[in-house]
């Protein structure tokens, strides 16, 4: 299995720990980890972000999941993903773990992977003490779910920008206040619903829901199936 | 076994209130998002579906009239960053 995973700062940094000893741990099949990030890991973002390093954060997580997983094969790709380099980065039977903050990115990997016959998208996003995971599964040509843009207008017609469109000062001006608490709890969420994904592409499990929201503020969860 | 529903349940994210029209009090889709818009966070454009008998999601307009036993899903904007 090839898992692809997208952005590594909130979300994306504190999934890879437990992912990476989930498949390390499971001995079944063979796992390779591609890690995708054209940002670098700065120390304003150590309050809610996991990383040793300084560095583009790709590199910085590959090296540390190289030395924690030497099992594993991970591989770094320095870049924000675009409409050029897409086909390279996501191809047929991906497993695509998508942690990035803009939804033109969202809409960019969406629309990609419709493109293909078997692949699984799951993407988190939050805003300060709420979010959401949504799953994309299409297998042999067909969606088994509808794809993340279903009924949600905000990432089918996305109002900000790719990143890779920014400059450096744009960049740094898009920082919103997070909680580090709601970014784990989207990258809990992203794992649990990986782990029911490779149940039901197995033959083991079923797709009991794909969509999940959570609010920290009131305590909730509320999982659905959505069918188009 | 499941209750029946004794009202209409109204889901906005991971968050849900239930509004009992047993009254004979009237009530649109529209009528829902102003009375709960606060409490629930629902967004001026949020898509409304309702769940018709056979299971299935409809998407509605705020016209749209409803009684106990529909639930009413506004949904809720993906969250951006991450």
């Amino acid at each position: 299995m090839n898992i692809k995973v997208i952005g590594l700062g909130g979300i994306g940094s504190h999934l890879m720990s437990p992912l990476c000893r989930h498949i390390d741990a499971s001995r079944e099949g063979q796992y390779s980890v591609t890690v995708i990030d054209g940002d670098r890991y700065e120390a304003r973002n150590a309050d809610r972000q996991e990383f040793l390093d300084v560095g583009n954060k790709a590199e910085v997580t590959a090296e540390r999941m190289k030395r924690d997983f030497p099992g594993i094969t991970i591989e770094a790709k320095p870049q924000f993903v675009t409409q050029e380099n897409i086909f390279f980065m996501i191809n047929e039977g991906d497993v695509v773990l998508l942690g990035v903050d803009n939804h033109a990115t969202r809409k960019l990997v969406s629309d990609h992977c419709q493109t293909l016959a078997d692949v699984v998208l799951i993407s988190g996003g939050n805003e300060l003490t709420d979010g959401n995971v949504q799953i994309y599964v299409r297998s042999k040509g067909a969606d088994v779910v509808p794809p993340i843009t279903y009924l949600h207008p905000e990432i089918e017609r996305p109002s900000d920008r790719n990143p890779a469109e920014l400059g450096c000062e744009e960049l740094a001006q898009t920082g919103v206040p997070q909680l580090i608490f709601t970014n784990l709890t989207a990258a809990v969420l992203m794992l649990s619903a990986f782990r029911m994904v490779c149940a039901f592409l197995s033959g083991s499990g079923k797709l009991v829901y794909s969509e999940q929201y959570f609010d920290l503020a009131t305590g909730n969860t509320r999982a659905v199936l959505r069918k188009q | 076994m499941a209750e029946e529903l004794k009202g209409v349940s109204i889901q906005c994210g991971a968050n849900s209130q239930v509004i009992d029209l047993s009254q004979g009090e009237t009530l649109t889709v529209g009528d829902i998002r102003k009375r709960l818009g606060d409490v629930l966070n629902i967004a001026p454009t949020a898509l409304a579906i309702v769940r018709v008998e056979n299971g299935e999601d409809e998407n509605v307009d705020d016209d749209r009239a409803v009684k106990n036993g529909d639930t009413v899903q506004f949904v809720k904007q993906s969250g951006t960053k991450g």
